[in-house]
């Protein structure tokens, strides 16, 4: 009996209903759910896992040893290494070529951990979507510039 | 057998078997760093520590060899732990700069370390610093993450005979170095310890930082430089070959390879490489469309068959491709074009073995293997430089001599090989037919000849002796310098072996009357009973990969497909049947007529593949004026050559890495190989190129791989086959004495007054035919070609290491540089034959051999004076 009126007076609507109108009176700032994300920013924890960078070392060189751990690791096969031995000294080891597809980037963190150098660092940097799907596949010189800004490293 | 007990399970094993391999039988791991299956139980890292009942400590399993009732553990707290030390000792020194490290990924010692070490040291002390020595032109020397397995030197002392590298120092101050001291190596540079160092102590220079092993693709392929078709496999990455590897368990070669295997595989992806066909316009090469070029091939072709007929085109193949290329070349000229001029580098000198084995033995594939070398008992190696020639085959013969085979050495120098003989024979060059002569001499009169054989062929033996009879061994101590006694003792020897084996390389079949002599070694085969039974074997040597291929496939005016001959009717018939047309029965052209005939004007079009005769021939030759002559040439090669400067058209083909297909070594094992990367450019694997050509010429030969053509090949050997054999040593024995007194025919050769040194072109170790050349390895070890001479000699004409000398002769003259070796006898002078600049070939004249046309320039007499700088 109380389900036959409950259908017929549209009682669970009218309830769902209600519960918009709650909010549609609730005052802006009090309680915020809403942000407005392209002029407003979610602070993000520390550990976030955001865009890749390659870092330097202090004194501005490159902290890359081209050990390729980071392609080895990698699960959904972004990175390319090419290593090779440095021209003034053939003992140094360093990436000739470097390059992250983002667009395959699952941003696992997996090769931050694998870095043996702490070459690898993930940035807090998260807006990604380009025009062009080319200029999200990043070479060195692209992760090392983004590193520079975001880990800064110290000049003497 | 005896039964024992590993980890409570009941394995069987042979008596005497060592106790990891036992293990390793039972599917049981015992960790190990200095143990090597190849090698000596030595017993350093005891990392292999097992718990054997009724012995008071742990013990080395690697050392202990299997024995009835013994009851083993491997695993245990107690070995873990003892495992566990062992390698925090071995880390003690060891730098853990993996990320750095070449090794990372492949180290045997990452490995244990991570499956049972504890990856952390309590060593806090300074340790021993080495500096790095990166001196050496091909091998790095890093002697930090060394852990004295001596893995390096004992495979250097143990496999490769070589004794280069040592230990010196002691306990933790041990470093690995070449015996001489210093840091270059000098040795032969089969780079054995670099492949067999369990670190990264011992590093490629040319591998260096390149790639992870993990990174790069293996193909299993085979060697193209010599005859020995040793197996290995390239790793590639993104069409780059970046390395060999070999497994120690595979192939003819066991894991073991020489210095141009090793190292001289750059050659692929040289920048130098033809990628584009090239056509000839107003005297410049143009890069074309293959469609154009092949156009203009077959119409060109076309026109001279129109008016000159097939047999003005002539074809010349190297002894570098594939069995498939090679057969489908000479189906192609014989098809497609309807000619037997066709040849192969076999005629360079290998024909004359093979066609003296033939006449012999039979039609059959001959079957000498490497195997029966190294278990023979006996060996006579005849003037070749065996470990420089061909490595492998070389280090056969050391394994058997160190075994205790008797080995005897007969060369015109004092070889490497020689210090492993019984007998080391130094011959004067040219007078091998002497000495060869002087065995089969001694063998018949002092009644070392077979007993059974006698009786079976008594009237060929007699015959032998009524000419022989004439040779008195006064005569032979003259001319060769050996003395009666020598030669009695060799031939003593070798008629008494079980097991004999002969090798015979360039010294004899490329030079004059080779083909005589390959049938007089062969004589000494069968009175001495040495022929075919088993493990009794003779071996003639050949230098480029796939000559016994070239021979067998057909690429030879005398020879059809499956050694069959093409001047008989019935024999052209059985692979006209398979082939579907008639094979032309006009006698082809060998490469000294087809040469002859472009200067006579009856040839008019010459198709080249893989051969350089403008660059190998003496320039003074009228082989390299009738180059010129040419209406039409066609140059198919992987390089620009000096023939392709002269050619109409140039065809880029791809190298052994690019393609599939077969090659046969020297024993005539077909072995396969496989394409590595893509054609480098444009270039096409050859017999894409003779498929494309036939179709252009109204003969298509369509096939959809190398394996089709192969499946065809298989075919036409079974047709061969099929003809059935007759016992050609019962015809051949019935030889008449007056043919035999032809094949023992001597020439002398004077060395006239005004030239009185002999210079002798041939192979060296680090470099064969034009490819290694190109390969970076090779020509950082030996750049530049240096001539070798003996000190008395040097001293005489007053010339010191590093002079460079002036060879004359009435060819012309040529400044090199010298290096002095007591190796070489006085009078006789020695230069690697690879070198085109400077070019002492343009000394040499060819001489052509009556029996099989071969051609040979590969001596020649000079004078020798210093070479005064001008200022």
């Amino acid at each position: 009996m109380i389900k036959f009126f409950k259908t017929i007076l549209f009682i669970d609507i009218i309830m769902g209903l209600l519960l918009t109108l709650k909010h549609f009176f609730m005052f802006k700032g009090k309680r915020e759910i809403t942000i407005e994300y392209p002029d407003e920013k979610k602070p993000l924890p520390d550990g976030y896992r955001g865009l890749l960078c390659l870092r330097r070392k202090d004194d501005g060189s490159e902290r890359c040893v081209g050990c390729t751990l980071c392609e080895a690791y990698c699960p959904s096969k972004c990175i390319t290494v090419v290593s090779a031995g440095a021209e003034n000294d053939p003992m140094k080891r360093y990436a000739k070529f470097y390059q992250i597809d983002i667009t395959k980037c699952v941003f696992c963190g997996y090769c931050v951990d694998a870095c043996p150098v702490e070459a690898l660092a993930m940035t807090k940097r998260y807006e990604l979507s380009q025009y062009e799907k080319e200029t999200i596949v990043m070479a060195k010189d692209k992760l090392l510039e983004i590193g520079d800004v975001d880990y800064p490293w110290r000049k003497d | 057998m005896v039964k024992l007990t590993i980890n409570n399970k009941i394995v069987e094993a042979p008596d005497g078997m060592l106790l990891t391999e036992a293990a390793k039988m039972a599917g049981i791991e015992i960790p190990t760093l200095c143990y090597h299956p190849e090698l000596q139980p030595y017993g350093g890292c005891r990392l292999c520590l097992v718990r054997i009942e009724k012995m008071p400590k742990l013990q080395t399993a690697c050392t202990t060899r299997v024995c009835d009732n013994m009851v083993v553990t491997t695993e245990s707290p107690e070995i873990a732990k003892a495992r566990k030390g062992m390698l925090e000792f071995v880390l003690t020194y060891h730098p853990l700069d993996c990320p750095i490290c070449d090794k990372g990924g492949e180290c045997e010692l990452q490995n244990l370390v991570f499956k049972f070490g504890s990856g952390f040291r309590r060593y806090a002390e300074d340790i021993e610093e080495y500096t790095i020595d990166t001196n050496d032109p091909l091998i790095d020397r890093e002697l930090d993450r060394c852990v004295r397995c001596l893995r390096c030197v004992r495979v250097c002392d143990e496999v490769q005979g070589v004794t280069n590298l040592t230990a010196y120092n002691r306990g933790s101050h041990t470093e690995i170095g070449p015996f001489m001291g210093g840091s270059i190596f000098d040795c032969e540079y089969c780079g054995s310890c670099v492949a067999i160092c369990p670190v990264g102590a011992l590093t490629s220079k040319l591998f260096k930082y390149k790639a992870r092993p993990w990174q790069t693709k293996r193909t299993d392929t085979i060697c193209t430089y010599c005859g020995c078709g040793c197996q290995f496999a390239l790793e590639t990455r993104d069409g780059d070959v970046l390395r060999v590897v070999t497994d120690y368990e595979k192939g003819v070669n066991e894991g073991s390879l020489c210095t141009r295997g090793r190292f001289g595989y750059s050659f692929v992806n040289n920048k130098k490489r033809l990628t584009a066909p090239l056509i000839k316009t107003n005297t410049k090469l143009e890069p074309t469309s293959w469609d154009e070029a092949t156009d203009i091939i077959a119409d060109r072709f076309k026109k001279i068959i129109e008016n000159n007929g097939p047999d003005a085109i002539a074809g010349i193949i190297t002894g570098h491709c594939t069995n498939e290329d090679i057969y489908l070349f000479q189906k192609f000229m014989r098809l497609a074009i309807g000619t037997n001029n066709i040849d192969s580098a076999a005629r360079f000198g290998y024909v004359n073995a093979m066609s003296a084995i033939k006449q012999v033995i039979g039609s059959k594939r001959f079957e000498a293997s490497l195997d029966d070398v190294a278990n023979a008992d006996v060996i006579l190696s005849i003037s070749t430089n065996i470990t420089e020639v061909n490595p492998i085959a070389g280090l056969k013969v050391r394994r058997a001599a160190k075994r205790g085979a008797v080995l005897i050495v007969a060369d015109v120098q004092d070889t490497d090989i020689a210090k492993f003989a019984s007998q080391n024979l130094i011959i004067k060059s040219g007078s091998e037919r002497w000495f060869i002569h002087g065995l089969v001499k001694a063998v018949i009169e002092k009644g070392f000849y077979d007993k059974k054989i006698y009786k079976d062929y008594k009237k060929f033996i007699d015959n032998l002796e009524n000419i022989v009879k004439g040779l008195s061994f006064k005569e032979i101590e003259e001319k060769t310098g050996i003395s009666e006694k020598d030669i009695i003792e060799a031939a003593k020897a070798y008629s008494k072996a079980k097991k004999g084996v002969i090798i015979f390389g360039q010294g004899i079949t490329h030079q004059q009357d080779g083909y005589k002599s390959s049938l007089n070694l062969l004589d000494l085969c069968i009175i001495t009973g040495n022929i075919d039974s088993k493990g009794t074997a003779i071996l003639p040597l050949c230098d480029e990969n796939n000559e016994y291929g070239a021979l067998e496939m057909g690429a030879a005016p005398e020879f059809l497909s499956g050694f069959l001959n093409a001047g008989a009717a019935k024999d052209r018939e059985i692979i006209s049947k398979i082939w579907d047309k008639k094979i032309p029965a006009k006698k082809g052209l060998t490469m000294p007529e087809i040469f002859n005939g472009i200067l006579k004007g009856k040839i008019k079009a010459l198709y080249i593949i893989g051969e350089n005769p403008a660059g190998t021939f003496p320039q003074k030759s009228e082989f390299y004026e009738a180059l010129q002559k040419l209406d039409f040439l066609v140059c198919q090669d992987l390089f620009p050559t000096a023939t392709c400067e002269l050619a109409d058209v140039v065809l880029p083909a791809s190298s052994f890495a690019e393609k599939d297909g077969t090659f046969t070594n020297m024993e005539g094992r077909a072995q396969k190989i496989e394409a590595a990367i893509n054609p480098v450019g444009d270039s096409r694997p050859d017999w894409q190129i003779f498929s494309a050509l036939s179709e252009k010429m109204g003969y298509p030969m369509d096939y959809d791989n190398a394996d089709a053509i192969l499946k065809e090949i298989a075919q036409v050997i079974e047709g061969c086959n099929s003809k059935g054999e007759g016992s050609a040593i019962e015809n051949y024995v019935k030889t008449s004495v007056k043919e035999l007194r032809a094949i023992y025919e001597r020439k002398e050769e004077k060395a006239p007054a005004k030239f009185p040194f002999k210079l002798m072109l041939g192979p060296v170790l680090f470099h064969s035919g034009k490819l290694s050349g190109y390969s970076e390895g090779p020509v950082r070890i030996l750049p530049e070609g240096r001539l070798k001479i003996n000190p008395n000699d040097a001293d005489r004409l007053g010339i010191i290491e590093g002079d460079k000398a002036l060879l004359k002769n009435a060819n012309g003259e040529v400044k090199v540089k010298v290096e002095i070796t007591d190796r070489m006898p006085e009078g006789l002078l020695f230069y690697p034959e690879h070198f085109m600049y400077p070019a002492v070939r343009n000394l040499c004249k060819i001489d052509i051999d009556k029996d099989t046309k071969a051609n040979y320039f590969k001596s020649a007499f000079v004078a020798v004076e210093r070479h005064v700088p001008e200022h």
